[in-house]
């Protein structure tokens, strides 16, 4: 509430008046002889409590009168309410999320976003600046426009299978508002407010003065079961006419542990398991032919569809061809017959060769392939080491090896490949030195004492892996683990687009065409031209995208839901007080959205309503004040009554 | 009729004169308007005789007289001498108050007017009256006799009586007890501030002891309804109490404790023979004489 008259209130300090005279002015009454004072005695002890109670009655009420009459005189109106309020700088922050795609009551919570979002534009005028920050589709701008422009984004915002950033979108609106050049502004965040949505550093989010007005939708039941992995080949792709296995890992709150899962390879239901919560269901798939593969895994639909199916898409080639090079170790040269009875990899000259494995540098610079993939070995003998390095240099890769002054075994750190190497040790290694790039840019492993053990990159001529240690028994105990073949088959297939076995890929992330690339086409079937050199960004659906350069297809990539937006927890009204000091308002109750924005502004009027409210106060004055007869037609009625008595008794 | 002196009101009456002029006409015309009245005459022996007039009763005539001057006249009886009766007057300083000074009569003023018309009415009945005026101890004592000589007495005593003093009217009543050695009737003339339970137990006391008991509670205008005053600091010139009020706001209260005092007067006094009867000091003198009146009949 506010005052159009403010300065008004000043005269508020009348209450004074009926509260000096209510202490005071008996101090000044008149003196008068009264014989019969024992009558008023008793008067007075049987009715003081009533008195004094009617006289403090009539002393609020005169009270009560004066406030009211000086408010009414500050002319106060009601904020909010349907009030006409100053133009404001508006940004409507709507969740579009994957988690708003939940139904709740037989709706999805998005619409209930919507319905409240549209509460906002109705309740803004013509005068206010509008955005619409769909925080679910991150790569969009903020659409701006008449109220009519907004309302219809707002209408036509659907849900998207990326991740909510609201601490990001926050950030965005407040450097709306502030660029806006009007002096009011708000922000109007709607959303299911999912805890993840939030994450990040933990510092508050500067708004400024920028009121923040949080609706949220989310609150209601929250069980949620998701798929929450998928891994085809524990990490390497199938080859042609090999079988693999597609291992599926179940999360959330469902407590069956026969929650139904289907597989289905270009749109045909291959294979079917039972998994529980927290376990991990094997699907087999394959064998297939040389080419794209993609499907999809998916569950019994609950409440949240959007994480109840997961994509994936690889390529299935030939095994790649290898050659090696230099002074292989006795365990490579015993390793790689191995993989190649396997069906793994295929023995070729050196100048064919997909993949070198190159010891202390031979042969990188003798027969080199566009595209071809580089495994480096170091030499065991140091003084290798500078002919090592110029072929490095010649193939353009910005690393070079030293000796090192560490001593002793060291532990395997920083790894996230699909191989244990838990129980591998290094004895002796090289060290790494970047010439070119950041310190920790393409290293795939660490050693314990921090220097860097695996080393990937890519350069124009092709990709390279560089290792830090020889793989012979004195520099490590790997070729004596069972890590070795593991190792050495994820070496050589790693290059096989595997994008997509590993899962980590998620809708909304902005992806980087393969170079060619004209068009991509997303899972829906849309077709977006795309500059090969920029990111593409628009990725709101999870499902299969298609990179084409022209007619041809390059490569497929699936994308899924973020695992962050399948965790529907709600952050605590606490924490995200933290995060916004400014001017903050919740509102869980979408009847009572329309109060809330836009408080600043004026609501009508209300001195009428006091002037009623004085007006029955001053009736009730007088009906209190009347109690206690002091009019002369009180007295009329009484003195008779006396009299008859007197007469009466007289008479009698 | 309204020549009348007794009918007058107080205010008119006080213009007169004195209390004995006062007082005899009050008597007079008040006897005047008995003859006229369905009230029969007093108990008396014959004395002489006079001219008939109209009005006069016929049972009255002297037939033998008629029959010897051919002339009616009237039998005129002696007034008997049965009864002895003692006027109390409350001289106390509450009964020097009026609520209105130059227009009403104080409390006093009515008293002593009605005592001395009271005691005229008794004593020409033949009646021995005396008198005693108090407040807080007996301030004037004139023992009963009778003759109309001993009114003027009467009056010397009680003229000069100025209001003073607290009240204490049991004290008076139970000197009076201790020397009215024969059965009579007591008239206390009060405005009744006293206290209440000592003074009831005294009334009883005198009944108790085979007299007739008549109290004449005066009251004053403004004391039955207080007057039309905002705040107001009252005082007590007995107690000298004092009391702040807002009379607004105790008016009404006021009027129902006043209302329950008079109540509890006459439920306390009647049951055991005690007549009360409350008398405004606005009223003719007249209407306590006519309940003197009452009483004096029931004594035969």
């Amino acid at each position: 509430m506010g005052f159009l008259s403010p300065i008004f209130l000043l005269a508020g300090l009348a209450v004074a008046v009926p509260l000096i005279l209510h202490l005071f002015h008996r101090h000044d009454a008149k003196r008068m002889v009264f014989p019969a004072l024992q009558y008023l005695l008793r008067t007075e002890k049987e009715h003081a409590r009533t008195i004094r109670f009617r006289q403090l009655l009539l002393l609020l009420l005169r009270i009560a009168a004066i406030l009211l009459l000086v408010a009414a005189g500050a002319r106060p109106f009601l904020r909010g309410g349907g009030g006409v309020h100053d133009p404001t700088a508006t940004v409507l922050i709507v969740d579009n999320s994957m988690s708003s795609g939940l139904i709740r009551g037989g709706a999805r919570v998005l619409d209930l976003l919507k319905a409240v979002a549209i509460r906002s534009v109705d309740r803004a005028s013509d005068e206010d600046r509008l955005w619409l920050i769909r925080a679910g589709e991150p790569w969009g701008p903020a659409i701006t426009g008449s109220r009519a422009d907004v309302s219809a984004a707002v209408s036509e915002t659907e849900v998207t299978d990326a991740r909510g950033d609201l601490r990001t979108a926050l950030e965005r609106a407040v450097v709306l508002t502030s660029g806006s050049g009007i002096e009011a502004a708000e922000i109007h965040l709607i959303s299911d407010l999912q805890a993840s949505a939030f994450e990040g550093t933990g510092s508050a989010i500067e708004s400024g003065p920028v009121p923040v007005v949080v609706f949220d939708g989310g609150s209601g039941d929250r069980e949620n079961t998701y798929l929450d992995s998928l891994l085809i080949g524990d990490g390497l792709p199938p080859l042609v006419n090999q079988r693999t296995r597609l291992s599926v890992r179940l999360a959330g709150d469902a407590d069956s542990a026969d929650v139904p899962l289907r597989l289905v390879v270009a749109n045909r239901i291959r294979g079917a398991a039972t998994g529980g919560v927290d376990d991990s269901a094997l699907l087999p798939i394959g064998p297939f032919a040389a080419g794209y593969v993609d499907g999809y895994v998916e569950t019994d639909p609950d409440d949240l569809r959007g994480d109840d199916r997961r994509f994936f898409a690889f390529q299935v080639r030939s095994a790649p061809t290898l050659a090696t090079a230099g002074p292989a170790p006795f365990f490579l040269t015993e390793a790689i017959p191995v993989l190649v009875d396997a069906g793994r990899v295929r023995p070729a000259p050196l100048r064919d060769a997909e993949i070198l494995i190159s010891v202390a540098g031979v042969g990188m610079t003798e027969a080199g392939t566009e595209g071809r993939a580089v495994v480096v070995l170091p030499p065991s003998d140091p003084a290798l080491l500078p002919g090592l390095n110029r072929a490095l240099a010649s193939a353009g890769i910005p690393w070079r090896y030293e000796l090192t002054t560490a001593l002793g075994e060291a532990a395997v750190t920083r790894w996230s490949g699909p191989i244990n190497l838990d129980v591998v040790r290094i004895r002796s290694h090289y060290a790494l030195i970047p010439d070119g790039v950041g310190p920790n840019q393409g290293v795939l492993a660490s050693l314990s004492s921090g220097d860097p053990w695996l080393v990937e990159g890519t350069t124009p001529r092709g990709s390279y892996l560089l290792f830090a240690s020889d793989l012979d028994e004195r520099s490590t105990n790997l070729p004596v683990t069972a890590a070795l073949m593991p190792l050495m088959e994820w070496m050589v297939s790693r290059w096989g687009d595997t994008q997509g076995i590993l899962g980590g890929a998620v809708a909304g992330m902005p992806m980087s065409p393969p170079p060619g690339t004209t068009s991509i086409r997303d899972p829906v079937g849309a077709l977006h031209p795309v500059d090969a050199t920029q990111p593409f960004a628009a990725t709101p659906a999870a499902g299969v995208y298609e990179f084409l350069a022209g007619d041809s297809l390059i490569q497929r990539i699936a994308l899924n839901a973020p695992r962050e937006e399948s965790l529907l927890f709600p952050i605590e009204t606490d924490v995200l007080r933290s995060l916004l000091p400014g001017p903050f308002s919740l509102v869980a109750d979408s009847a009572q959205w329309a109060r809330a924005v836009f408080a600043a502004g004026q609501g009508p009027e209300i001195w009428r309503w006091l002037l009623v409210a004085v007006a029955l106060v001053l009736v009730a004055e007088s009906l209190v004040a009347a109690s206690g007869p002091s009019s002369g037609e009180s007295r009329s009625r009484a003195a008779p009554g006396l009299q008859e008595t007197v007469q009466k008794t007289v008479l009698d | 009729m309204r020549s009348r002196p007794d009918l007058l009101d107080p205010q008119t009456l006080s213009q007169l004169g004195g209390v004995e002029l006062i007082a005899r006409q009050v008597v007079e015309g008040f006897i005047m308007g008995l003859h006229r009245s369905p009230h029969r005459g007093f108990s008396a022996e014959f004395a002489e005789l006079r001219a008939y007039q109209p009005g006069d009763d016929l049972r009255h005539i002297d037939w033998r007289m008629f029959g010897r001057s051919d002339r009616y006249y009237v039998k005129q009886f002696e007034e008997e001498t049965n009864l002895r009766a003692y006027v109390l007057v409350d001289v106390s300083t509450s009964m020097g108050w009026t609520s209105n000074p130059g227009v009403l009569p104080t409390k006093l003023w009515y008293a002593k007017h009605l005592a001395a018309s009271l005691s005229l009415i008794l004593l020409r009945q033949g009646d021995a009256v005396g008198m005693a005026a108090f407040h807080d101890q007996v301030v004037a004592r004139v023992a009963p006799k009778g003759g109309t000589h001993s009114w003027h007495e009467l009056l010397r005593r009680l003229s000069p009586l100025e209001a003073q003093g607290t009240t204490s009217a049991h004290t008076a009543l139970r000197d009076i007890a201790v020397r009215l050695r024969r059965q009579g009737l007591v008239v206390l003339l009060s405005d009744l501030l006293v206290d209440p339970e000592t003074t009831r137990t005294a009334l009883r006391f005198l009944r108790h002891q085979g007299h007739e008991v008549l109290v004449f509670h005066l009251i004053d205008p403004g004391e039955r309804e207080l007057p039309a005053a905002g705040d107001t600091r009252l005082f007590d010139p007995e107690s000298g109490d004092e009391l702040n009020v807002n009379i607004a706001d105790v008016r009404s209260a006021y009027r129902d404790a006043v209302k329950d005092a008079l109540e509890e007067w006459d439920r306390s006094l009647r049951p055991h023979g005690i007549d009360y009867v409350v008398v405004g000091t606005e009223t003719p003198l007249s209407r306590a004489l006519r309940f003197y009146l009452r009483k004096r009949e029931h004594l035969g």
